[in-house]
């Protein structure tokens, strides 16, 4: 199927430049604290605060800009192209502002909460740690936004399909319908734990809250959210990447029974986050690191799939044998740079992956749980595969929405490459010392374990923390040659029509399957999941941690005087 | 090319996926069900303690000598700050917050767990080397977290009770207090010393695990049951050099458990 370039009304442009503009401009505060915040680690900078911000509250930034306002920015951005251009009909401007608007209200609602000093809670938010209640506000319009988008491509969605019986979904719709199914299915539970438990307590209407109901509620989002931020760069994978690399997609079969595999299994996992919990029980814990095993297997099939994809765009450029196409592959090719960017996640990723099996596997976790393990493995996946994915596209689409061409194509060729060499310094380092030094993870090291002066001075951590320092100077090198590529390129002349053109590929097997061709029963699956997975420790919760707590200010270790009605 | 048919070479990575996922998990279970390897466990049947402390236990189960831990995390530090066993003694750890999320990391140790408020964690570890370990709190709880560090010191000594008054704090050595007043009610006193020098009876001064010859011919080392029959049945084994006078002395059983333990806790 042939897929004509999307020429959009000035207004959707406008629309789409803006979520894609906005994040990456907040990024650059994402970035500078994550820099900053291995200066600290590794005792450079010693000191509860530096230039006016204060370690725990930058730490709060760095999560909530890089990880979620970026990532629901750009999935938005990114679902609001692949509509139109696939299914070659339009969504309602008017819905796509309505959501545009809550969620950069959201953002700069949050953000204001966040650099008022009040709301150092993490991205995590766990009470009872209370932040400002504008805190909790931004988040749910930031949310409830991006809901908005998905629900205003249904209708295009469901037009389509009756005007074309009979034909596959483009897989890239398949793709970024799942990204948002996932979303709902993660972010109904954290908007109750929001709107129901923290909003009012925060605000002084409950005096206490349940610490395991929010906590089990948190991370029954915060996994599937995760996949949220994965399955947009695993379209670009199976969608772009065999096409940029001059080949065909191996099987579009594998594509949709991933997509559909991860609508099921994204969200009954959540458990794994809390493995050193009490307040739970074993059964549950041991039911959700099978689940998880079970989400693996997608992954484990996107691998194959994508590799073969790989081979048969090397062979067609000319490698033979086992290994020696590899080298065919356009790694350096200034045109095709997006390869490049979507290739070392992928390399990354390989890393990320098996680090998170290692997570999942329950009794193991309590090696690496909350040590620098952590951060190692998760800068190994939405710090690999999602960000390089997410601001290769960012610029791929921001450059012909405004009909202009890349300016500085070396210096965009060599970003991943450098993020790789930051990633393998950063991660590496981080992951070794987690794992036998036990460093922790969340702690302003500087002040006390990697402060010579300090009686609770560790050498140990204080020399990983120096290498992880190193990774994210590195790193934070081959982001300031992004902004270089991105704002010449945003702020450059216009040379040509605005029009948007997918590299989209052919497949090579190209397979009707009759079980992977409607989302319905996938979506029955999710909820009989769900009820199996959750139902049972939630129900729980009042026998094994039935206590209420107060809220606490990050400042105090008083708890803050509440009025309000105990729950 | 179009068809109707998945691929071969999909359903062999299929099942070779799935093999190697399932094996995974076998090897878990493998880990819970032969090797032991246990997950932090919530206890629902008792309810979070408020106040640190290390109490001395007889499992009498296993007739060896365990260590309860209360430890309370709280902003911003950990109750007890230190913390002093014996080697190749089970420890048990139940772990309270007294405020908001805390993690406990034994460094060195495969001890991680979560102090979350309005439960208790239950974690439980045998301390083969002796040495320091540090107890960090790796949960972000507010501006004080990095300063969150505690101690468990392992030694290979007996413990003592100058030793054990070093976990701190410690509000009471719930056994040794009641042993030592039995020592005194029950008119042990008036024939065992506890400073060294023999009475009309053996000194309990380091009695514990030494090993006596017995009136009788062989030689015995002193361990709980050896004290449990020379408590309640007296002048059955006479250590040599010392009179068959020990009077019939009325106790209960766990009254001589608790003498047994004092008299362990007297040192060389």
């Amino acid at each position: 199927m042939q897929f004509d370039s999307l020429k959009l009304s000035a207004a959707h442009r406008r629309l789409v430049l803006f979520q894609l503009v906005l994040p990456v401009f907040l990024l650059t505060l994402g970035i500078y604290h994550g820099l900053i915040q291995t200066f600290y680690r590794a005792g450079w900078i010693k000191s509860n605060s530096f230039l006016g911000l204060e370690y725990y509250q930058g730490l709060t930034l760095h999560g909530v800009i890089n990880a979620v306002v970026f990532t629901t920015f750009f999935a938005v951005a990114f679902g609001n192209i692949l509509i139109p251009y696939y299914l070659k009909k339009n969504f309602s401007i008017r819905w796509g502002w309505i959501s545009n608007i809550l969620m950069t209200v959201g953002t700069i609602v949050t953000a204001g909460a966040i650099l008022s000093g009040t709301s150092s809670v993490l991205y995590t938010f766990y009470p009872p740690l209370k932040a400002h209640p504008t805190f909790y506000i931004g988040a749910v319009l930031l949310v409830v936004g991006s809901w908005i988008a998905f629900f205003s491509w249904i209708p295009v969605y469901r037009q389509w399909k009756k005007e074309n019986p009979g034909m596959k979904t483009p897989l890239a719709v398949v793709g970024i319908f799942t990204t948002f199914i996932v979303w709902l299915s993660a972010t109904l539970p954290v908007a109750y734990e929001i709107l129901v438990l923290l909003l009012p307590w925060s605000m002084g209407f409950v005096s206490e809250i349940n610490v395991t109901l929010a906590r089990t509620l948190f991370w029954f989002f915060g996994h599937a959210l995760v996949y949220f931020w994965l399955l947009p760069a695993y379209v670009m994978y199976y969608v772009f990447l065999p096409k940029l690399a001059g080949g065909k997609l191996f099987s579009d079969f594998a594509g949709r029974l991933a997509f559909l595999s991860f609508i099921v299994l994204s969200a009954p996992v959540g458990l794994h986050h809390q493995l050193t919990d009490p307040g739970i029980g074993e059964k549950w814990k041991w039911l959700h690191g099978i689940f998880t095993f079970g989400v693996a297997f997608p992954s484990f099939l996107t691998a194959f799939a994508i590799a073969a994809s790989l081979e048969i765009a090397g062979k067609s450029r000319g490698g033979r044998g086992l290994f020696h196409w590899w080298t065919k592959l356009p790694y350096f090719d200034g045109d095709r740079w997006l390869f490049s960017y979507l290739f070392v996640g992928l390399l990354i990723f390989i890393f990320g992956g098996i680090t998170g099996i290692v997570n999942a596997s329950v009794a193991m976790n309590s090696l690496v749980h909350n040590t620098a393990w952590m951060p190692g493995h998760f800068h190994m996946t939405v710090g690999g595969p999602v960000f390089l994915a997410f601001i290769g596209m960012s610029l791929y689409l921001t450059a012909q929405l405004g009909g202009k061409n890349i300016r500085h194509k070396k210096i965009t060729l060599a970003v991943p490459y450098l993020w790789f060499a930051g990633i393998v310094i950063f991660s590496t380092s981080l992951s070794i010392s987690g794992l036998f030094n036990h460093e922790p993870r969340r702690t302003n090291l500087g002040m006390t374990y990697t402060n010579p002066t300090s009686p609770l001075y560790d050498s140990g951590w204080h020399l990983s923390a120096a290498f992880t320092a190193i990774g994210g100077i590195l790193m934070t090198v081959a982001m300031i040659l992004y902004f270089i590529s991105f704002f010449s390129t945003l702020f450059a002349k216009k040379e040509q029509e605005a029009e948007v053109n997918l590299p989209t590929s052919e497949v090579f097997h190209d397979e009707w399957i009759p079980c992977v061709q409607n989302f319905k029963p996938y979506i029955v699956l999710l909820i009989v999941a769900l009820l199996v997975a959750y139902v049972p420790p939630l129900l729980e919760i009042p026998k094994n941690a039935p206590f209420t707590s107060p809220p606490f200010n990050t400042n105090s270790p008083l708890p803050t005087p509440n009025t309000g009605i105990k729950p | 090319m179009k068809s109707n048919k998945i691929h071969w070479s999909e359903i062999a990575v299929g099942i070779l996926v799935g093999g190697l996922l399932v094996s995974f998990i076998g090897l878990l279970v493998f880990s819970y069900t032969v090797l032991n390897v246990q997950i932090p466990a919530c206890l629902t049947a008792t309810q979070p303690f408020e106040k640190g402390e290390v109490i001395q236990r007889y499992d009498t189960l296993n007739h060896k000598e365990k260590y309860e831990v209360h430890a309370v995390a709280r902003m911003w530090q950990f109750e007890p700050a230190e913390i002093h066993v014996r080697s190749g003694t089970k420890v048990e750890f139940y772990l309270s917050s007294a405020d908001v999320t805390h993690g406990f990391h034994i460094v060195g140790t495969a001890i991680n767990l979560m102090a979350v408020p309005g439960a208790l964690n239950y974690a439980a570890h045998t301390f083969d080397k002796a040495g320091e370990y540090r107890i960090i709190c790796h949960e972000f709880c507010g501006v004080g977290h990095h300063n969150m560090m505690a101690k468990i010191v392992v030694s290979s000594r007996q413990p003592q009770a100058m030793l054990s008054s070093k976990n701190k704090p410690v509000e009471s050595f719930v056994d040794l207090d009641v042993g030592k007043k039995l020592f005194q009610e029950k008119g042990c006193a008036a024939c065992h010393s506890v400073d060294g020098n023999p009475g009309v009876g053996p000194t309990f001064k380091g009695l514990f695990g030494r090993t006596e010859n017995l009136e009788t011919g062989p030689s015995v080392t002193v361990d709980d049951s050896y004290l449990r029959e020379s408590i309640l049945s007296p002048n059955v084994k006479i250590v040599k050099g010392f009179q068959p006078v020990m009077p019939h002395v009325d106790i209960t059983d766990a009254e001589a458990q608790s003498l047994i333990n004092y008299i362990r806790s007297l040192e060389r």
